[in-house]
């Protein structure tokens, strides 16, 4: 099944064409074909320019017809022949007649040397000079009619430096002009043939159904990328066509065989040299040991030998090229993959493909972080205005005391400002801060006092409390205090219940879990602690109160409580810090002392600092 | 067993073939192979040609003697007084000559003396060949019978795509050659400025450390802060100096990177290539052949560029002697090797010419986004 037919050895390479577009428009018409138009142009100018300009030059030589000369030639021989005195001198002048003859011969054709064709103005000499002109840009190079004079030959050498290369480009541009209408001749006539084979072959089967698969999808124009992906698109149903090497042969021969038929009947040569001269012709050999001599056909004859020519290199593009590669790699590249180019071309443009999107990608997330930077903007203005008009005050001056194993009171004030009219609550939230664990949240909501006690805590972990004003339109900000709770072997509640200037009295509870019958030990120190051994301890008993006497006035003191139990103390509970009260007779003069002291110092400080100034 | 020792055997044989075809078409192979077609071309057309040349010799020796014999009777049994009827018969006899002088010549007479100059000889016939297959075609020695024109045909068509093989993969050779010592020519001569800057930047910098040297005595001197404004003035001469002559430096290295890079040969250098290989050639048929300048010159260009005319021709590089076949030797080495050189710098002025269009093209371009 065909379903689609493309020329890879005569890809042309016109970026300006889409795949399977066919119509081309007026101006990319005038745009392509512009400069291979103005190349042949050219290319025939310069060598109208060339036959103008040798006749020119032979006609300043002032060349006469040979046959008047060979005439001469001939009566001066006859002449010569009365005077003779023996036989060896007539054989000398033999010898001359022959050399003479043979020169005139190889100027003239033998078979249509005519004496009578003698012309009078070497201007009509145009013809042969543009044949010479044209098979010598092409590097044929016959000889005949070449210049021999200084002049003559000095212009062929600045002719042909320049003109050569513009008809190898020539040459070469009608050649791939040559190559592409076959490939494109040759692609119609192979859909022709699969259309009429599917048309028969559903005739024959008596059924009339809908073309599934469309014919004739041909890609020429195009680079190598758009033939790629149509391929690749398109794999099962692409089949390669490529001109078969012996078909262009077989046109190259027909050619050769039909215009050597014809120049042999315009040149009545027979055919053989017929044949001879246009293979040499077309080869660029270009012997010149026979050459067209008819004026009247020299022009068509020029067209059919650069036709040919052109047919030449076509042939050589197609076939040449082809073996010349192929025969050059051929030890080196074992695997010979007809694929192979198809497969670069597609890695290219996976190559391709990649670079695009990572590009995509960059240009996508500067968009997206542009625009999450203008959202987030967006969303801290409205939390601004949620804030400024409708946020309610927070609660003040939260305390967190009595904290026990399993209990804290939490204490505060209320807030500043809060609308009248509107009913407000408080909300406390508070949660373990232990890290190892999950920390779940508990909320406590519609609190109406500023106080709450905290129950059902842990015993020695610490929490951290949140309390908030809440009203209809929303919370306020919280504010936040931490809490240990004690450990549940330690006596709770340690609180001092009076001070005076030496005594002190503490009192407590008892722990949660005991062990066993428990007695108290009071222990207290001044300030700054020492080691603990050298701490006073009391031995309480069981009681859960006691007075501390024969302190020392005005004195930081820190005491603790702990729980005796049979196998030795537990735990201590929290320290407590209190200070004793001044003896009532130094607290006046105190207060009248320290100020003068630091008057005192600061004018000293003031003396010294000009001192050294001076 | 055998099977698989028949396949291994196949397989090797493939293998063999594979390499001697890969051994061929390298560049030794071709040269080799371009030789070797070359003298079995000159081989078979002595063979062919050899003997219809003598065959037309002999036929025109006969018909002058015949020629000669009726003329001198007609001169001594005729009486000479009767001058008429004389010069009809001699007039007769000498346009039946001429007749056959011409038949002979449209068969293959090229007005060699008989016997002592032939044409098909070994190096004539080499000759031959290798103009066939280089396409210059001189056309003084050409093929005249049916067999050899059929010959020359056949021969044409397998050997110029072997010589168009042949100039391609020696003319990618040379244009390798080329470039290498093109590209390194530019570095010599960039090694040879840099040099020359860093010779001129360690000369200032000697003379900023003699600066250096007078300012720090004469600062040892005088304690002024004037003196301090003027070292850092002095100083700062220094510096520039030797900035400049770094960035000189710089400038030269990225100069040579961007020649190296681009790697283009210009035109000029090619074109003076081409003529140098032309001046040899004409220095060289000057002295053998004894022609003038302008016509050896003429001889190289038409034959290196596949013309040939065939009016001037090196004749004597066609007889039988050593001395002839040593310049046959030469002369085709010359031609071969500078078809190849031609070649290559048809493709190195191509690939100029295409940079410069390029060029030209993207310059337009950029113009005409400027405008709009």
């Amino acid at each position: 099944m065909c379903g689609g037919a493309l020329l890879s050895s005569g890809l042309c390479r016109f970026s300006e064409l889409t795949p399977g577009q066919f119509g081309l428009t007026k101006q990319l018409v005038f745009r392509l074909a512009l400069p291979h138009i103005t190349l042949l142009v050219v290319s025939i100018l310069y060598a109208v320019f060339g036959g103008w300009m040798l006749t020119l030059i032979k006609y300043s030589q002032q060349t006469t017809h040979q046959a008047i000369m060979f005439d001469q030639t001939r009566q001066n021989f006859a002449k010569r022949l009365a005077l003779i005195g023996n036989k060896e001198e007539f054989e000398s002048i033999v010898d001359e007649l022959v050399e003479k003859t043979y020169d005139f011969y190889t100027m003239e054709d033998g078979h249509r040397w005519q004496e009578a064709a003698f012309n009078a103005n070497p201007l009509t000499n145009f013809t042969s000079n543009l044949f010479f002109a044209a098979t010598t840009l092409t590097s044929i190079g016959y000889g005949i009619d070449a210049p021999e004079s200084l002049i003559g030959r000095v212009f062929c050498l600045v002719y042909l430096f320049f003109g050569i290369p513009l008809y190898l480009i020539t040459i070469a541009d009608m050649a791939k002009f040559c190559t592409e209408l076959m490939n494109r001749t040759y692609t119609e006539i192979i859909k022709y043939k699969y259309r009429v084979k599917r048309r028969y072959k559903r005739w024959k089967s008596g059924r009339i159904r809908r073309e599934s698969m469309k014919v004739g999808q041909v890609i020429i124009a195009g680079g190598e990328d758009e033939v790629a992906e149509f391929l690749w698109t398109h794999l099962e149903h692409a089949q390669f066509v490529e001109v078969p090497f012996l078909l262009v042969i077989g046109i190259l021969l027909l050619y050769i065989g039909l215009s050597s038929w014809i120049i042999s009947w315009v040149e009545n040569w027979n055919m053989m040299d017929g044949f001879y001269f246009v293979m040499m012709s077309v080869l660029t050999i270009g012997f010149g040991d026979l050459v067209p001599r008819n004026e009247i056909f020299a022009v068509p004859i020029l067209f059919i030998i650069l036709a040919g020519l052109v047919l030449t290199t076509t042939c050589i593009d197609v076939v040449g090229a082809y073996y010349i590669d192929r025969l050059h790699f051929f030890g080196r590249r074992l695997d010979d993959d007809p694929l192979s180019w198809l497969k670069e071309v597609q890695q290219r443009r996976i190559e391709a493909m990649k670079k695009e999107a990572m590009r995509k990608l960059f240009e996508t997330v500067t968009a997206l972080h542009h625009i999450r930077l203008t959202a987030f903007k967006q969303l801290t203005q409205n939390y601004d205005e949620h804030l400024r008009g409708k946020a309610p005050d927070p609660p003040r001056h939260l305390i967190a005391s009595h904290a026990t194993a399993d209990s804290v009171m939490l204490r505060w004030s209320a807030p500043i400002y809060v609308d009248e009219g509107k009913r407000y609550w408080y909300t406390i939230t508070y949660k373990p801060r232990t890290p190892q664990r999950r920390n779940n949240v508990v909320a406590v909501d519609f609190i109406n006092k500023d106080r709450y006690l905290v129950t059902g805590l842990k015993s020695f972990t610490l929490y951290e409390f949140s309390v908030y004003v809440t009203t209809r339109y929303g919370q306020s900000v919280p504010i936040k205090v931490q809490e240990y709770t004690e450990p549940c072997t330690v006596p709770q509640s340690v609180r001092i219940d009076a001070i005076s200037d030496e005594t002190a009295t503490i009192s407590w509870r008892a722990p949660k879990m005991n062990n066993g019958p428990e007695s108290y030990v009071i222990q207290f120190v001044q300030e700054p602690a020492p080691q603990f051994v050298y701490w006073c301890k009391y031995k309480v008993g069981s009681s859960t109160r006691f007075t501390l006497t024969d302190l020392h006035a005005d004195t930081r003191y820190i005491i603790c409580v702990t729980a005796e139990h049979n196998h030795g103390l537990a735990a201590m509970s929290k320290s407590m810090r209190f200070r004793t009260k001044k003896w009532w007779g130094d607290e006046d003069s105190t207060c009248l002392r320290i100020p003068g002291t630091s008057h005192r110092l600061s004018i000293a400080s003031a003396i010294s600092t000009l001192t050294a100034l001076r | 067993m055998g099977r698989r020792h028949r396949r291994s055997k196949v397989t090797r044989v493939v293998n063999l073939v594979k390499k001697i075809i890969a051994f061929f078409f390298s560049h030794i192979g071709l040269c080799a192979l371009v030789v070797g077609y070359a003298l079995l071309g000159a081989v078979i057309f002595k063979a062919v040609e050899g003997p219809h040349e003598a065959e037309i010799q002999e036929l025109v020796k006969s018909a002058r003697e015949k020629a000669v014999d009726v003329v001198w009777n007609a001169t001594f049994r005729v009486n000479r007084l009767d001058s008429k009827q004389w010069k009809k018969t001699v007039l007769d006899e000498v346009k039946r000559f001429k007749t056959v002088c011409m038949l002979s010549i449209r068969k293959g007479y090229d007005g060699k003396e008989y016997g002592k100059q032939a044409q098909w000889t070994f190096t004539g016939a080499f000759l031959y060949s290798l103009t066939v297959i280089t396409t210059i075609g001189y056309g003084n020695t050409a093929a005249k019978t049916y067999i050899g024109k059929t010959l020359t045909m056949l021969y044409a068509i397998i050997g110029i795509p072997l010589m168009l093989l042949f100039l391609t993969n020696i003319g990618d050779v040379m244009a390798k050659i080329f470039r290498f010592l093109y590209a390194q020519s530019i570095r010599l001569k960039f090694r040879l400025i840099l040099w020359h800057k860093k010779r001129k930047a360690a000369k200032i910098r000697r003379a900023n450390s003699l600066v250096s040297r007078l300012t720090r005595g004469h600062r040892v001197k005088a304690d002024s802060s004037v003196d301090s404004f003027g070292l850092g003035a002095g100083a700062d001469v220094e510096d520039l100096l030797t900035a400049r002559v770094e960035m000189e430096q710089l400038e030269v290295r990225e100069t040579a990177a961007a020649q190296l890079e681009s790697m283009t040969v210009p035109i000029s250098l090619v074109v003076f290539t081409m003529l140098g290989y032309l001046g040899v050639g004409t220095t060289i048929f000057k002295v053998w052949e004894g022609w003038t300048f302008l016509e050896s010159f003429y001889f190289c260009f038409i034959s290196l560029t596949t013309i040939g005319f065939g009016d001037k021709f090196p004749s004597t590089s066609v007889s039988n002697t050593d001395e002839a076949q040593e310049k046959l030797v030469i002369t085709s080495i010359y031609l071969l090797f500078g078809m190849a050189l031609l070649a290559m710098c048809f493709n190195l002025a191509q690939e100029e010419v295409q940079n410069k269009t390029r060029w030209i093209a993207d310059k337009f371009r950029s113009k005409e986004d400027d405008d709009d």
